[in-house]
């Protein structure tokens, strides 16, 4: 038996292969757009993962510090140390801040976290190189994207700080990159104005800034405690609000990142869709170039199942080469993105799925044109 | 369906007719047309455009259902005021051959592969259809050709292999509709000699429709299409 499929393709091979990868290239942008998602919801756990605490301490009424702006006085933590069932309690700042290296300006999240506490707030895992800040004043640890090197100096605020530590993949929430310092300096350069800001305020009676705030305590809660009523005795008695680390992420995942991610899914379904409709409009193309041909097949007696066969197994050819030289295409410019693309192997598995049916359902339409195709076509020139 | 009619008829057609629309609209294209075609016949059929020939060629070829009448392919009804065989693409798959116009040769197979494609889809066994095909091919005089792409070939060529297709399944009938159209004289002289040849040697069955008058001292019968019916000539090189 001859396979027509096969004959087809291998006759027209460089137009298939072309249309392939064309297809493929608007599969490509579907599965990047579905790493952006999944690159949102990896970077959005990255930190709350990467910081060992079991609770988040945050201003009452406030959802901080990730998704809203809270402010807490650092002698809170001694505070909630002396709680039942806490191990450690350890102040924490957050503030983005634009920096500039060799190439260009970029934005980064700076943490402030108190060096001699024994809560990691660097996943020792992440250190590529160097060390954690050790000394009170002017060490930096920096993200390897920020181009930085170990040694060097960079100027923040009023004072110069040198980079004793490099870190592999640690990005905030919203993809900045993550830059950590002492509590101190984090402090000064978060709540300590400007001698000019000063006297500004001064003339209009207004204190200077409380160089003693924080944005959130964390805390570990002892083993053999329960985290959760933990969290819900410290809330009551400091009257702040309190999240657990599982919160925390759900917080993260539910708030601040669901209508990001709503965004990308529309666009990633309007995508496949059209990926679906342009496989559908090339399937059919190609079936009305062979109209003659399929006429005559009819016509000399080839039942229309050896030809829908052969229009099936085109189309399947196509999106399995659509789908592959997406992959390759995705991986190629996953680099080039300035925010973290997860290319998943399960979604692009899921997507190969939905598009073979979907490619099958496509053919239908060369399909039902096989089958209204007159055999009479072919006799009268 | 067994019918007791003479072994040595390969098609005989009685009171076919043809009509298109209904009521006032209704078009009778043929009109109780009877002939019959023996074993090994070559025959011409001539019309001016708009006769009916491609109607008749057609109905004869189970593509178009007639209106009323009988057909009967060798010993088999095929049609008797409704179609009697379930399967019209099996029958011609099986005992009949097609010649074109234009050789309408399949672009992407090469031309072992448009030869053998309706024997295979017959399910007849490789061996048997590579032993036919050269025996064709031998016969054609084309076998050097057997791994060419019809695109490789030229139109002379092309149409001598449309007529090995036609031979591939080992039909009782060929129906040929203008095979000569695209072909020069001298070409065209050619492929109507083979094609007698091939009733003579092969025992095969053609009808074939002209309007090259310059063709038909080679056909057996002639037939017309006129007021709707057929009227059958002698041909010049009966036997």
């Amino acid at each position: 038996m001859i396979n027509l499929a096969y004959k087809d393709i291998r006759h027209s091979l460089s137009k298939f292969v072309i249309t392939a990868i064309s297809v493929g290239v608007l599969l490509g942008i579907v599965i990047i757009m579905i790493g952006v998602y999944r690159g949102m919801v990896f970077d959005a756990e990255v930190l709350v993962s990467d910081i060992k605490a079991d609770i988040w301490v945050v201003q009452q009424d406030t959802l901080g510090p990730f998704a809203q702006t809270s402010k807490v006085h650092e002698d809170l933590k001694n505070q909630i140390s002396y709680q039942n069932g806490i191990k450690e309690a350890v102040a924490l700042t957050f503030q983005t801040f634009q920096m500039q290296n060799r190439t260009g300006d970029f934005k980064i999240m700076l943490i402030g976290y108190d060096p001699l506490s024994h809560i990691n707030v660097i996943d020792k895992e992440k250190l590529i190189a160097g060390r954690v800040i050790q000394k009170q004043h002017y060490e930096l640890v920096v993200s390897e994207k920020t181009g930085y090197r170990l040694g060097e100096m960079i100027r923040l605020g009023r004072d110069d700080y040198k980079v004793v530590g490099i870190t592999r993949d640690t990005v905030s929430n919203s993809g900045d990159y993550l830059v950590f310092a002492s509590l101190k300096d984090a402090q000064n350069l978060q709540f300590t104005y400007t001698n000019e800001r000063i006297r500004s305020d001064d003339s209009r009676g207004i204190r200077g800034g409380n160089p003693h705030l924080v944005n959130a305590i964390i805390a570990q809660v002892k083993d053999g405690y329960n985290v959760e009523q933990v969290a819900r005795t410290v809330e009551e008695t400091t009257h702040k609000k309190v999240f657990t680390k599982a919160e925390q992420r759900e917080l993260l995942l539910e708030k601040v990142i669901k209508k990001s991610s709503k965004q990308i899914g529309m666009f990633t379904v309007i995508l496949i869709i059209v990926s679906i409709i342009i496989i559908a409009l090339i399937i059919y193309t190609m079936t009305l170039e062979k109209i003659k041909e399929i006429s005559i097949l009819k016509l000399i007696g080839i039942p229309n199942m050896t030809i829908a066969n052969m229009i099936i197994q085109e189309t399947v050819v196509l999106g399995i080469l659509a789908f592959i030289s997406g992959n390759i295409f995705a991986r190629l410019v996953q680099g080039g993105f300035p925010k973290r693309i997860v290319l998943d192997i399960g979604d692009a598995f899921s997507l190969l799925v939905i598009i073979m049916i979907s490619s099958v359902f496509a053919s239908l339409f060369g399909i039902y044109k096989v089958i209204k195709t007159d055999p009479a076509q072919a006799i009268g020139g | 369906m067994q019918n007791d009619i003479d072994s040595n008829i390969a098609m005989k057609i009685e009171n076919l007719s043809k009509s298109f629309g209904k009521g006032d609209a209704r078009v009778d294209v043929i009109s109780g047309a009877d002939f019959s075609l023996n074993k090994g016949e070559f025959v011409a059929l001539v019309a001016p455009s708009g006769a009916g020939k491609t109607t008749l060629l057609m109905m004869l070829g189970c593509v178009l259902e007639p209106t009323s009448g009988k057909i009967t392919i060798g010993d088999e009804v095929v049609y008797e005021n409704r179609w009697k065989v379930k399967d019209d693409r099996e029958l011609r798959r099986k005992k009949i051959g097609f010649i074109f116009q234009a050789h309408y040769l399949i672009p992407f197979l090469n031309i072992e592969e448009n030869i053998t494609l309706l024997p295979y889809q017959n399910k007849e066994s490789k061996k048997v259809v590579t032993s036919r095909v050269k025996k064709i091919l031998d016969y054609l005089e084309m076998s050097d050709k057997i791994k060419n792409m019809p695109s490789e070939l030229s139109g002379g060529q092309n149409q001598r292999i449309a007529i090995a297709r036609a031979l591939a399944n080992e039909p009782s009938i060929i129906l040929a509709d203008e095979p000569t159209a695209a072909l020069d004289r001298h070409r065209a002289v050619s492929v109507v000699k083979l094609l007698k040849q091939i009733t003579r040697e092969q025992s095969v069955s053609i009808i074939m429709v002209t309007h090259d008058d310059r063709l038909l001292p080679y056909c057996d019968k002639i037939l017309h299409i006129k007021d709707k019916k057929i009227e059958i000539e002698l041909g010049e090189s009966r036997d």
